[in-house]
């Protein structure tokens, strides 16, 4: 799976700390997300899409290899 | 029962409480469903560091068990008997016995308790350790069988009790000092 993340955080210009801190897990997971090293919950991709304001669909999207 | 679980007000928080709609209820009651997955199984945080202290002084106690053991400390009297027309105490030594419970009593809470943020990737880390920590730990006993024999094997066995925990304890602490070295090096 993948993500634009990193796209949604900088069309909100906000860090990846203040991100981790707003939905409530450590830096780390979002890095490692961002980096398509980890792919996140479904409870965490709601809860990342709610607070993006956007559709699921609108920040992570299946890959060939999914 | 399932209305129970619906309506029980475990599953609720004030203001949800207010959803009076049928529907709305089930749903969360399903959403809760979801969150009440997130781990219970885990020390908290706090016990981690005087664990730490503590599993720290054990195994130097362990080091130096037989001092320890000579001076007495945790001798203690556990009965009387009768030897050759006199009354003699049994001793039992505790020494190994409080030594080896600490020991591994203060590993499971450095290895289990919650880290700051407990979220869902460093359960994944968590469970990705365990498994390594307990191949390593195994397949070194494989290849351990073959060089030991007899009493030596004895003393592989006694460090055996404790290396899962240990090897586990490592590996954690080493991937997440690389995770904080990532991003440390992206600011």
């Amino acid at each position: 799976m993948k993500n634009n993340l990193k796209v949604q955080r900088a069309i909100k210009d906000i860090t990846q700390a203040d991100l981790a801190t707003a939905i409530g897990v450590s830096r780390q997971t979002i890095n490692a997300m961002e980096k398509g090293k980890y792919v996140p919950s479904t409870v965490l991709s709601l809860k990342i899409a709610k607070y993006f304001e956007k559709s699921l669909e609108e920040i992570f999207a299946l890959e060939e290899a999914d | 029962m399932y209305k129970k679980l619906i309506f029980s007000k475990k599953y609720f928080t004030k203001s949800q409480i207010n959803l009076t709609n049928y529907k709305g209820n089930l749903t969360f009651a399903l959403y809760k469903t979801v969150n009440a997955m997130k781990t219970n199984y885990l020390f908290p945080n706090f016990i981690k560091l005087p664990a730490f202290i503590m599993l720290g002084l054990s195994v130097v106690a362990g080091l130096l068990s037989d001092d320890i053991s000579a001076a007495g400390y945790l001798k203690v009297q556990v009965g009387e008997r009768l030897k050759d027309g006199l009354m003699v105490s049994e001793y039992k030594d505790y020494t190994d016995t409080v030594i080896g419970f600490s020991i591994i009593l203060f590993s499971i809470l450095v290895a289990f308790s919650k880290e700051r943020i407990e979220d869902e990737y460093i359960e994944k880390i968590r469970l990705h350790s365990l498994v390594w920590a307990t191949y390593i730990n195994y397949f070194s006993l494989l290849i351990l069988f073959w060089i030991f024999y007899d009493f030596d094997f004895l003393s592989v066995m006694i460090f055996n009790l404790f290396t899962l925990l240990w090897i586990f304890i490592i590996l954690f602490n080493i991937q997440k000092f690389r995770l904080n070295k990532l991003i440390q090096n992206e600011e």
